[in-house]
């Protein structure tokens, strides 16, 4: 607890411009979806700014992914808000949404030019590459706070698992969690 | 260009239905964007503002460009649809329902964050969530590193499907963000412009 409270304090409270602009940087260098935006903004956000923390940066993936919409919107929303309440979210929403909505409706009028092109087919082979260990790195990072004992590891395995081997809905895998999640840490806590 | 008709003939109607067409798309979609390609194939295909053929390019397009891949689709489907206003207007229907429920629950979640509630169910939902990231990541190193699929037809085929270069540079990039902490920013523009030499 004390901990935690150390490190709240120490916490930055961005500007709204710097905020957009950080969202901008992040939505204008995300490629394949948002669980790769996840490392860009856990950069940003916790380990560059000290905007928001790694304990809420955790739990903000974690809820960004349980309600409907767009996962990496979601995540910007959860991430402005906590920096600066509502003001900050709408900020960080349109700072995401803003390189895709330009830079599609530029390549719209020639996607097929853009489809074909050798150098953007060799780079996008290239960014797959990278996307890969970003995702990873993002892993590591969610993955420590949030596995903790051997039945938070269990449950990762089996939700991996299913997620990887079988076509069962994403929310389902977090709904179960969820209610498993919170069965058996209430039982935890009234025993001890 | 039977768009461009619809288009010209009832404006508000087109941006409307677009409008309401991506708000229930970004309703219904939980758990990432590719959940949504039926829905938009259903809607926009139907309803006549897009071929087939379209669709798949706007499903290449959405994952070459930059940003998340749902709002690229739906940037891409509204600019056939109806040009620029097209575009702006179903990026506001995807993200809408966003912002209304992820705004209410950020204004409850920070106060209830230390709840048996939620403390409980974040310690059931956070090794899940974990867990499909792994399996993303999964997904989309099999496609990295088997850029014509994989064939297990014999040891020899099987090691000549395997795109080693993409291995390297995944290993490489790892390396550099977890260790050296690199910015993931830099590490994907060298990974780009690496892919750029060795590839084109």
């Amino acid at each position: 607890m004390g901990e935690n409270e150390i490190a709240k304090e120490q916490l930055n409270k961005p500007e709204l411009l710097k905020l957009f602009l950080a969202c901008l940087k992040i939505g204008t260098f995300t490629f394949g979806g948002g669980y790769a935006m996840i490392a860009l903004i856990h950069d940003e956000f916790v380990t560059h700014q000290h905007w928001v923390n790694e304990e809420d940066m955790c739990n903000i993936i974690a809820v960004a992914q349980s309600v409907p919409g767009v996962i990496a919107v979601n995540s910007s929303i959860m991430v402005g808000y906590r920096a600066r309440k509502t003001k900050g979210a709408l900020i960080c929403a349109l700072g995401v949404v803003l390189p895709s909505l330009i830079s599609l409706s530029i390549i719209s009028m020639f996607y097929l030019q853009f489809r074909d092109n050798r150098y953007v087919i060799g780079a996008l082979r290239g960014i797959k590459a990278a996307v890969v260990a970003l995702i990873c790195s993002a892993i590591i990072k969610l993955g420590r706070p949030s596995i903790k004992d051997i039945f938070t590891g269990i449950l990762c395995a089996v939700a991996f698992i299913l997620a990887f081997f079988t076509d069962i809905n994403a929310i389902i895998l977090i709904l179960s969690g969820g209610i498993v999640g919170y069965l058996y840490y209430r039982r935890r806590n009234r025993a001890s | 260009m039977v768009s461009l008709d619809i288009y010209t003939i009832g404006g508000e109607i087109v941006l409307a239905s677009l409008y309401f067409m991506f708000f229930k798309i970004g309703l219904f979609t939980i758990g990432g964007g590719y959940a949504m390609i039926p829905l938009i194939q259903d809607n926009l295909v139907a309803g006549g503002y897009m071929t087939n053929q379209e669709v798949l390019d706007m499903i290449a397009i959405a994952q070459m460009t930059p940003g998340p891949f749902s709002i690229n689709a739906a940037t891409f489907s509204g600019m056939k649809a109806a040009s620029f206003f097209g575009a702006v207007i179903s990026t506001l229907g995807l993200v809408t329902p966003s912002l209304v429920i992820t705004l209410i629950i950020a204004k409850y979640f920070f106060n209830m964050q230390e709840t048996t509630l939620v403390k409980g169910a974040l310690y059931g939902i956070k090794p899940v969530v974990a867990a499909l990231i792994a399996s993303a990541a999964s997904t989309l190193g099999i496609a990295a590193f088997f850029p014509k699929g994989y064939d297990l037809s014999s040891i020899i085929n099987f090691l000549g499907s395997i795109d080693f270069l993409a291995i390297a540079m995944t290993v490489i990039s790892f390396v550099v963000i977890v260790k050296y902490k690199v910015s993931p920013i830099i590490t994907i523009i060298c990974a780009a412009v690496i892919g750029m030499l060795i590839y084109s």
